[in-house]
């Protein structure tokens, strides 16, 4: 408890209670100057000078390093639609070549289902896979669509989940497969 | 347009239209998309044609409403003080205000261009995307997506503006074209600059308020989030407008700006649940400074904010309801409004405002508009004509805060994760109602220095 208190001090001191503090203090000192005494005019007339002043160089000087940050933004980043789309899948680091699989395999105005391994899977995967397979309807539980979505789920279990059906899988990553559910379960 | 002429806030001049045209997009906005929500809700599937015809009908509502209106009565107080002004000479201040502008202008189309081509990671890719394209496809709440217990990580309780009008964006350019998407959110931002600008221009002297909305702006904390696509800038847009519009409210008591605060803050709900928690604290805020159980012209146009805002939320929170989701990350208010819950977690409220203090205190993001606000409206307090107007910016500004640090409070995650994954996102709204807030009082307070000097 010590420990948060602690911390929520140095926050108030290091973080809000200089700047606060720096401009009060130019407020005062501002109103001050301005008529010799202290009155809500100088005051009010001080608070207007010291806050734009406060303002105006680091809106200047934050508007140019924004300017760069932003300029640099648009030279690194030029995706095209469909790259753009799998952002997610690069950005959760899933194997893009898996989405280009099941996008050829699941018929796009198919149902499908999502079940993703344990180990190694980000928790993200089902919400980018749904995503990016859109037209293509994922359903909450294997047995509901013909389809499913199998990433990261170790090849004997994929079997039993297909239940007799038949299974791709992604070259090189046995663990990434799109099946169809056999006959019988359907 | 045709809503804010209906409220008196623009004339149907070419030059007043254009200066209006940011306020006017957030009026469409916010009035349209709602009406689309509450469509989807009843199983109507929302494509180009419905939406279309919702617009027109709002438009053509509010013209309709404001010729009669202009039939019976005369010029509202706020269209006569914004234009029938005089000609403005071109002082040294003003051509300085004016070239301000144009820089602002032009960053906002330059941050805008430069976020065309950006990929969908995160939050945009995994919910708002999703959303926004499964409306493209199907039009309406298919239930493998808005119910689907599969994908209870992408926050099914998540409200709906954000994914509606970007699907809106798609169907208009008959593609779901998700690189240049990124260009709404920036769009709703310049909408917000433009909107401020304008309504601050109408009463103020633009060197006085320019500086804290250029603060804005240029804030790194803004820009870098609206490049990702996600809705906590959009919310907090219309959560900063509801506050501006509210603290106009205060003053001037036109009742206008009271529809306007409801309008802004219905809106915000509807974009994230944040914005749910910041538009009851600027309510209460409202309700409180002005005093509204004194008078009836104080109460009505409370209620009818009130009742906008409410209507405007009101049918997805039943849809939730009626389909058994609900928010996910926080503990059910039926349990976390036990006293001894909400004391055995205690420990978590001085962690999180440490948290939420520091990310506010972060020059390197929000530029110190926090403190510079915290202490404008201290000032702002001891004068006798802004007293009101700045309690109600403080009172927004600590309810806002608290209503965050309260969610933080009940918080069904770890609160570490909880904090690292979101204080930098969800401060976005107390940092706008703080600008907009500041700009309008750092120019009250100037005019008043300028008049008794």
């Amino acid at each position: 408890m010590s420990l948060v208190v602690a911390s929520f001090r140095a926050a108030l001191v290091d973080d809000l209670l200089v700047p606060t503090l720096a401009l009060t203090v130019a407020v005062l000192a501002l109103a001050a100057i301005r008529r010799g005494r202290l009155s809500r005019t100088t005051v009010a007339g001080a608070t207007v000078t010291a806050a734009t002043a406060f303002l105006v160089p680091l809106a200047l000087t934050q508007g140019w390093s924004s300017v760069k940050a932003l300029d640099s933004q648009r030279r690194a980043q030029h995706f095209s639609v469909e790259r753009a789309r799998l952002g997610c899948v690069v950005g959760d680091r899933m194997e893009s070549g898996f989405v280009q699989l099941a996008r050829g395999t699941i018929p796009p105005s198919a149902r499908y289902s999502i079940t993703v391994g344990r180990v190694a899977v980000p928790t993200s995967a089902p919400l980018c896979l749904a995503q990016v397979l859109l037209p293509r309807r994922p359903v909450a539980r294997v047995g509901q669509a013909p389809w499913l979505v199998l990433y990261g789920v170790a090849p004997r279990k994929q079997r039993t989940l297909v239940r007799g059906g038949r299974l791709v899988v992604l070259t090189g990553h046995p663990e990434l497969a799109v099946g169809r559910l056999g006959s019988r379960a359907r | 347009m045709g809503l804010i002429h209906a409220l008196g806030l623009v004339s149907l001049r070419p030059g007043r239209l254009v200066l209006a045209s940011g306020l006017a997009y957030l009026a469409g906005v916010a009035s349209v998309v709602p009406i689309c929500i509450a469509l989807l809700t009843i199983g109507v599937p929302v494509d180009l044609p419905v939406a279309a015809t919702v617009t027109a009908g709002v438009g053509v509502a509010g013209f309709g409403y404001a010729f009669l209106r202009l039939r019976r009565t005369a010029p509202t107080a706020c269209e006569s003080e914004g234009v029938q002004s005089a000609p403005r000479k071109w002082t040294f201040p003003l051509v300085l205000s004016r070239l301000g502008i144009l820089l602002i202008a032009g960053f906002l189309v330059f941050g805008a261009l430069s976020s065309k081509h950006l990929p969908l990671v995160s939050d945009d890719a995994h919910i708002f995307s999703l959303r926004a394209l499964a409306l493209f496809h199907y039009g309406d709440l298919v239930p493998e997506v808005f119910t689907n217990p599969a994908l209870v990580r992408s926050h099914l309780d998540y409200p709906l503006l954000q994914p509606v009008l970007e699907s809106l964006v798609y169907r208009a350019i008959a593609r779901p074209d998700v690189a240049l998407i990124h260009i709404e959110p920036w769009i709703i931002f310049a909408s917000t600059v433009a909107a401020a600008c304008y309504m601050l221009s109408s009463r103020r002297r633009c060197a006085l308020w320019l500086p804290a909305i250029a603060a804005l702006a240029v804030a790194p904390g803004v820009y870098m989030q609206v490049s990702r696509g996600g809705a906590d800038v959009s919310e907090s847009c219309f959560l900063g407008v509801a506050a501006l519009s509210g603290g106009m409210w205060v003053e001037d008591r036109l009742p206008a700006h009271a529809v306007l605060t409801g309008l802004m803050l219905g809106a915000a709900a509807s974009t994230k649940n944040e914005g749910l928690g910041g538009a009851l604290a600027i309510l209460i805020a409202l309700g409180l400074v002005a005093r509204i159980w004194q008078a009836r012209e104080r109460w009505v146009p409370w209620l009818a904010a009130a009742a906008v805002s409410v209507a405007a939320v009101l049918p997805w929170r039943l849809w939730m309801s009626g389909h058994d989701i609900s928010n996910a990350d926080l503990t059910p208010l039926g349990t976390a409004l036990k006293p001894a819950f909400l004391s055995d977690r205690l420990n978590r409220v001085p962690y999180a405002a440490d948290k939420m203090l520091e990310q506010l205190g972060n020059q390197g993001r929000w530029i110190w508009l926090f403190p510079v606000t915290l202490v404008v409206a201290l000032v702002a307090v001891t004068t006798p004509r802004l007293r009101l107007v700045a309690a109600f910016y403080l009172l927004s500004v600590v309810g806002v805060t608290a209503s965050i640090l309260f969610a933080y409070w009940i918080t069904a995650l770890p609160i570490t994760y909880h904090l690292q994954t979101s204080v930098d996102r969800t401060v976005t709204g107390i940092v706008f109602v703080c600008a907009l807030g500041a700009a309008n009082l750092l120019a009250a307070l100037g005019e008043d220095v300028g008049r008794r000097t």
